[in-house]
């Protein structure tokens, strides 16, 4: 048995080490969470204000159905991206698009959006297997709201209005639009400023 | 091959560990609830629904029971019922867990963690509470058909380095369930 509890010892020893290095990683983590200031999706000017009414159109897809955006739409939003086949950021963010649609299906419909070529969206399509979502041409449809650079989205709410709006390059910009939505927070710098007076009452 | 003899001295031996590793959560808790009353006392009412004139008494009831359970586990004589005591412990928080769920008051305060570290009530709580209810019958189990330990120093300090390097362990487990998850899951 002596050595049984030997053994023993040694092993909970580096259990201990190792638990106590998991726990103060896991703070750290939580605490640079913490201080690090989230991502936001920057704001173009546009013509629409948040929590204006967006306008409601009816645009044919890629496939030949009719793709309704805009106005109320039930329980469910609705976000368009604005993307191009040229457009390489446009590329690196349809993986987290793909998973963002799949983690928010139970609220939202994704709509992409672009104008040009239709063959060569069409081929765009195919080569990224994006016939799931329905795709729009249109160049009122990006003009009405104020898209001027790619990859660009908008997040219309349940009742169809401007729920929030921005270029989005990373997971974390696409993300962003969600959580403004949840919040109500629309800007990054909303966000900070609300932070701010928080952050200094508690010693941080 | 060991006999069955030292078959049954292992058994114990880990039952005596995880008897100290229950007894650290339940001290600590017990303490817990003693020094941060108002906190504790919030939680009574809001979570178990104990009425505000009644709330300090219960405190220091489930503190003192809390901490007899506790002690009773680092007791070899008393382990058996120090473990029932624990079991029914958890057992009325995982009832009170599952009752909160149920009525959709997931965001409620339910005093399961000694920091201040809160986060809807879900799978988590409720199996970390269904572990800890077991692990408790186990040791008082255990200590019914014990064939007894050995308290010398050596097995004593593998009990003592057991119930820090699993409470270790608990803490980490704790601090990452803390963390904000990811939207989507963590593996998207």
């Amino acid at each position: 048995m002596s050595f049984l509890i030997a053994s023993q010892i040694l092993l909970w020893t580096g259990l201990l080490v190792l638990g106590v290095v998991c726990m103060a990683l896991a703070r750290q983590i939580g605490v640079l969470h913490q201080r690090i200031a989230p991502a936001g999706a920057l704001s173009l000017p546009q013509p629409l204000k948040l929590g204006d009414p967006t306008p409601e159109m009816e645009l044919p897809g890629l496939d030949g159905s009719l793709v309704k955006i805009g106005g109320a739409r039930g329980a469910r939003s609705q976000l368009l991206l604005f993307l191009s086949p040229d457009c390489a950021i446009c590329e690196t963010l349809l993986p987290a698009l793909r998973s963002a649609e799949g983690a928010e299906r139970s609220w939202l419909d994704v709509v992409l959006a672009s104008d040009g070529d239709a063959a060569k969206h069409e081929a765009f399509v195919r080569d990224k297997g994006l016939g799931k979502f329905p795709y729009v041409l249109s160049e009122h449809l990006g003009r009405s709201y104020g898209v001027s650079k790619l990859p660009y989205a908008v997040l219309i709410d349940e009742a169809g209005k401007l729920s929030s709006t921005g270029l989005v390059n990373t997971r974390e910009h696409l993300e962003s639009l969600f959580v403004a939505k949840e919040t109500g927070i629309s800007s990054i710098q909303q966000f900070l400023s609300q932070r701010g007076p928080r952050r200094a009452s508690s010693g941080e | 091959m060991m006999s069955a003899a030292s078959t049954a001295g292992v058994m114990a031996l880990l039952a005596a560990q995880l008897a100290a590793f229950l007894a650290l959560i339940l001290l600590a808790s017990g303490l817990h609830k003693l020094i941060r009353r108002a906190r504790s006392q919030a939680v009574v009412r809001e979570f178990a629904g104990v009425p505000r004139v009644l709330a300090p008494f219960t405190v220091l009831a489930v503190a003192v029971t809390e901490l007899l359970a506790g002690l009773m586990l680092l007791m070899p004589a008393y382990r058996a019922v120090g473990g029932v005591l624990a079991a029914l412990i958890w057992a009325a928080y995982l009832g009170l867990i599952l009752r909160a769920i149920a009525q959709g008051k997931r965001d409620v305060d339910c005093g399961c963690t000694i920091g201040i570290a809160q986060r809807p009530l879900g799978a988590f709580q409720v199996t970390r509470n269904g572990v800890l209810v077991v692990m408790a019958a186990l040791v008082s189990g255990s200590a019914l058909v014990s064939v007894g330990t050995t308290a010398d120093g050596p097995a004593i300090s593998s009990q003592i380095l057991a119930a820090l390097a699993l409470a270790a362990l608990y803490g980490a487990l704790e601090q990452v369930m803390a963390l904000t998850q990811p939207r989507g899951g963590v593996l998207l």
